[in-house]
């Protein structure tokens, strides 16, 4: 599994992902590691199938022992249904998703992680003094979905919104955004349902000062690519399985 | 021989035997029946009330021990499913293990994968725990069913001297025979679900003791 520093500074956000040994069928999928010197959060952890080579890469970054907390942006396998194997490797951890998924998310096994249920307005995750706030984003694509920003490093980890279906081996930044449309477009058009709930969105991360939105499938937009995203997602049409 | 995973077959002997209580309930009806028809009988029918006497009792132990065996398969069952997944996550740890040889934080694994290990062997001797008792409880109702056949043969001399009532005694006779078949042969599959779920934990563990996990 590729681990790739994006940000390093006084704390570090590291994303994990394009796994060339991960079988096949199953969508790629991108962790993140945030870590500050004593306490570190998995956002995202990822599916059963990926569970060991996303464990094995994580330790290369922090001890077992550093890993305080989860965070599951919604309830989807390929986000959390690794939970089982966690809840044995991280029994004093706190798990952070939305209130609305915890009697769904309890199905992957939860018996010592501590669910921490999120609200819908969002909260903020102390790791440490390091401040992570989680940012509603309800109906994209889930009908209880959370982001995670860090004003810090001013990255919006935004699971599925962003999202890219791309082979194994893609580029982790967008370089050029006119060519990367068609790689995300029907995954925003078919997997998102609201454009109410997607402009809502969009207003609330611009009124965020963003560097990076850095998605759960696909690659991450910095800089000048940030806006062009917020722009295009929305003008974007979706919910289009309903003609 | 049965195919199917072990905590398959734990689980479905609880589904099985449930059957065998319904059965033994059949059997004490039929039972009270002969009891009335040996009565309305009286002397000619002398020697079938303490067959009768015998043979509701033992429905009733039969009924009992099934609740019993119930709670038991149920509960292992859940320990079945429990080792399973203990089992998974030990040996995804072991391969987590295996993959970051070179990791600088793998040491600090250590402490999960000894965890695992000692909840993964109390689980280990709580299956054989619950699966011997479970057995012990089958056994109890196969030795029922062996002395109920005997029994129902009694039954059948005691029938024939019934003169008028003979062939009333001699259907419920049969349809005691035709209960305890039953039983016997569910009481059967069970068992042999059950010895199949053993002899796979048991290689399992032979395997694992093998490659010293």
């Amino acid at each position: 599994m590729k681990a790739t520093n994006i940000y390093e500074e006084k704390h570090k956000w590291v994303m994990f992902g394009r796994d060339p040994n991960k079988p096949g069928g199953i969508i790629d999928t991108n962790q993140y590691l945030v870590c500050t010197d004593d306490r570190a959060i998995v956002l995202d952890p990822g599916g059963i199938e990926i569970f060991s080579n996303m464990l094995a890469s994580l330790l290369h970054h922090v001890s077992i022992d550093q890993i305080t907390d989860l965070f599951a942006s919604h309830q989807d396998p390929d986000i959390i249904s690794s939970l089982g194997l966690w809840d044995q490797a991280l029994p004093h951890a706190k798990l952070h998703a939305p209130w609305l998924w915890e009697g769904f998310i309890r199905h992957f096994g939860l018996n010592a992680i501590d669910y921490v249920p999120a609200p819908d307005e969002g909260g903020t995750i102390d790791l440490g003094g390091l401040k992570l706030e989680m940012i509603p984003a309800h109906y994209l694509h889930s009908s209880g979905n959370l982001h995670i920003y860090d004003p810090v490093a001013k990255i919006l980890m935004s699971g599925d919104v962003g999202a890219a279906l791309e082979p194994i081996g893609a580029d982790i930044f967008v370089e050029d955004f006119d060519s990367h449309i068609d790689k995300m477009k029907m995954f925003h058009q078919r997997w998102m349902p609201s454009n109410r709930a997607k402009n809502d969105w969009v207003a609330r991360v611009r009124k965020l000062d963003v560097k990076m939105i850095a998605p759960q499938h696909g690659r991450i937009f910095k800089d000048e690519n940030v806006g062009k995203f917020l722009d295009w997602f929305e003008a974007l049409p979706v919910g289009t399985a309903i003609s | 021989m049965f195919k199917e995973a072990a905590f398959v077959s734990s689980a479905s002997m609880a589904a099985e035997l449930e059957i065998v209580a319904k059965v033994a309930k059949d059997m004490s009806i039929s039972v009270k029946n002969a009891k009335a028809i040996a009565n309305r009988a009286g002397a000619k029918a002398r020697g079938f009330a303490p067959i009768t006497d015998f043979i509701d009792e033992m429905s009733i132990d039969t009924m009992k021990l099934v609740s019993a065996i119930n709670v038991e398969s149920t509960t292992l069952s859940k320990v079945a499913i429990a080792e399973l997944r203990t089992r998974d996550a030990f040996s995804k740890f072991v391969e987590v293990k295996s993959k970051a040889t070179n990791a600088e934080f793998i040491s600090t694994l250590t402490d999960s994968i000894e965890a695992l290990k000692v909840q993964h062997n109390e689980e280990k001797s709580e299956l054989v725990r619950y699966a011997k008792k479970l057995k012990s409880l089958m056994d109890d109702i196969a030795q029922k069913m062996a002395v109920a056949n005997v029994i129902v043969s009694n039954s059948r001399i005691e029938a024939v001297n019934a003169e008028e009532y003979r062939a009333s005694l001699e259907t419920i006779a049969d349809d005691i025979d035709k209960s305890c078949a039953t039983i016997r042969d569910r009481v059967n599959q069970s068992f042999n679900r059950l010895e199949n779920a053993m002899d796979q934990w048991k290689r399992l563990a032979t395997y694992e003791s093998n490659k010293h996990l």
